[in-house]
């Protein structure tokens, strides 16, 4: 075998095992790689009137972390992971903190991210988002929470949840 | 699939002459597909029907031509003198395009498409290490992807699944190609043009039952119930016959396939790679 040979071997086997990963398979690592802890940084909620002009602002902090793992959900083979959405609430009032923790599963596709609980849904945050901003250590989702009306009279609201990782 | 066909490639590679005047070839360029796909053209003239009276600005009628760029590595095998000329190369290249509905409060349907090619091709002519002329056989793995966004009035684009039609869908295809090639330069370095066609895909017979209809990447939308008003896994060819009913459409065959086919335009270079001149 000529040294050609060798070099082009080389180079097919590394596309080919590229090529078989699914999108999904290859974007997750993102998420649950280094210790896979990524903080709800905030939570804003923004709703526009029939003209595209602002009617209500608010932001939601400190909702707690999410724990990305590298493990399947039994939605495996469509990309599904496992993870784990802990809410912490803080000291309010002299009331003891709070924490809620919840099994969740998530995908991940370079364009869309999507969580949703496993034994009921997560509030607040469950729902399939559209990436915004995919930086290394800051991911930014937005996602359409209600919308009236028709195609060129509607009412709709805008929520955008950025991690950070921790 | 993808597998057995590159493990065709490689076994072409490896039976093909290795002594003498064989070399490594590295292709890349930017290229041009022009194309038709009679699926997309339904579903824009059917979208553009059902919201006509809403529009500022229809969906064209088929996308415009896709650009981009591409790679091949294969062998070539030449002589300083004039003779026989022959490259067997295999590569892949993106090409990007997109179509866009407007309302007449400014929001939009927009649907982008990136064509995926992975190709193996052979050119058999006459030239040089300076100058060749061939035609040109072969083959495409097509691996498309349609990005069916709604963009709202204050510029928030959506895949979600507040909007039956929105997604990102993904359909794969094998098919041949037909063309050829042109190259003039220096021994190690050759600009090339290739007009090459690739024609519909082999053994397309439209039935449901295979995988060549444009279908949403994951189950993002298996959670709801599959009737009338539920988010669209593929794209329908006939969208008011989809909104009335769901079950009946996909009974009926009425998807969007990947068979767009049309002519590759690209120039680019060609580094010759290890030459062996003995």
């Amino acid at each position: 075998m000529t040294k050609q040979s060798y070099l082009t071997f080389l180079f097919l086997s590394v596309t080919v095992l590229f090529s078989a990963c699914d999108i999904e398979d290859r974007k997750a690592p993102q998420l649950y790689g280094g210790n896979g802890k990524w903080e709800i940084e905030s939570y804003e909620s923004i709703s526009y009137d029939e003209a595209g002009a602002i009617t209500n602002k608010s932001t939601l902090e400190n909702l707690g972390y999410i724990q990305f793992m590298s493990s399947e959900s039994l939605f495996g083979l469509y990309g599904y992971r496992v993870g784990l959405f802990m809410k912490i609430d803080s000291m309010v009032n002299n009331e003891p903190i709070k924490y809620t923790g919840y099994f969740m599963e998530y995908v991940y596709d370079g364009k869309r991210f999507q969580i949703r609980g496993t034994r009921g849904t997560i509030p607040i945050i469950e729902g399939l988002y559209t990436i915004t901003k995919d930086k290394k250590n800051r991911k930014e989702f937005q996602i359409i929470t209600s919308f009236e009306g028709t195609p060129v009279n509607d009412i709709h609201t805008r929520a955008v949840l950025t991690l950070k990782k921790m | 699939m993808i597998n057995k066909l590159l493990s065709l490639s490689i076994l072409l590679l490896w039976f093909f002459p290795t002594r003498s005047q064989a070399q490594i070839s590295l292709q890349t360029g930017y290229g041009i597909y022009k194309f038709k796909s009679s699926g997309f053209e339904k579903f824009f003239d059917s979208y553009n029907s059902m919201n006509a009276s809403n529009a500022s600005e229809l969906f064209k009628e088929d996308f415009s031509n896709a650009t981009g760029f591409g790679w091949r590595i294969g062998y070539v095998y030449a002589k300083e003198e004039f003779g026989l000329y022959m490259n067997a190369a295999t590569g892949s290249s993106t090409y990007r395009t997109s179509n866009t509905f407007t309302f007449i409060n400014n929001s939009k349907r927009e649907l982008a498409l990136k064509v995926n090619d992975w190709s193996t091709d052979l050119s058999i002519g006459i030239g040089n290490t300076y100058f060749h002329i061939a035609p040109v056989v072969g083959f495409y793995l097509r691996s498309n992807t349609a990005y069916m966004g709604y963009i709202y009035t204050d510029g928030t684009k959506s895949y979600g699944l507040e909007k039956l039609m929105n997604g990102i869908f993904t359909a794969t295809r094998f098919s041949g190609a037909y063309g050829a090639e042109v190259g003039a330069g220096m021994k190690y370095v050759n600009i090339i043009f290739r007009a090459v066609r690739s024609y519909k895909p082999f053994g397309y017979d439209g039935s449901p039952e295979r995988q060549d209809y444009y279908k949403d990447l994951t189950d993002y939308k298996n959670y709801n119930p599959n009737g009338a008003g539920s988010p669209s896994s593929y794209i329908p060819e006939n969208i008011p016959f989809f909104l009335t009913d769901q079950l009946a459409s996909e009974s009926a065959n009425n998807f969007v396939h990947l068979n767009d086919h049309g002519w590759h335009y690209s120039i680019g270079l060609q580094f010759n790679l290890l030459f062996n001149n003995d």
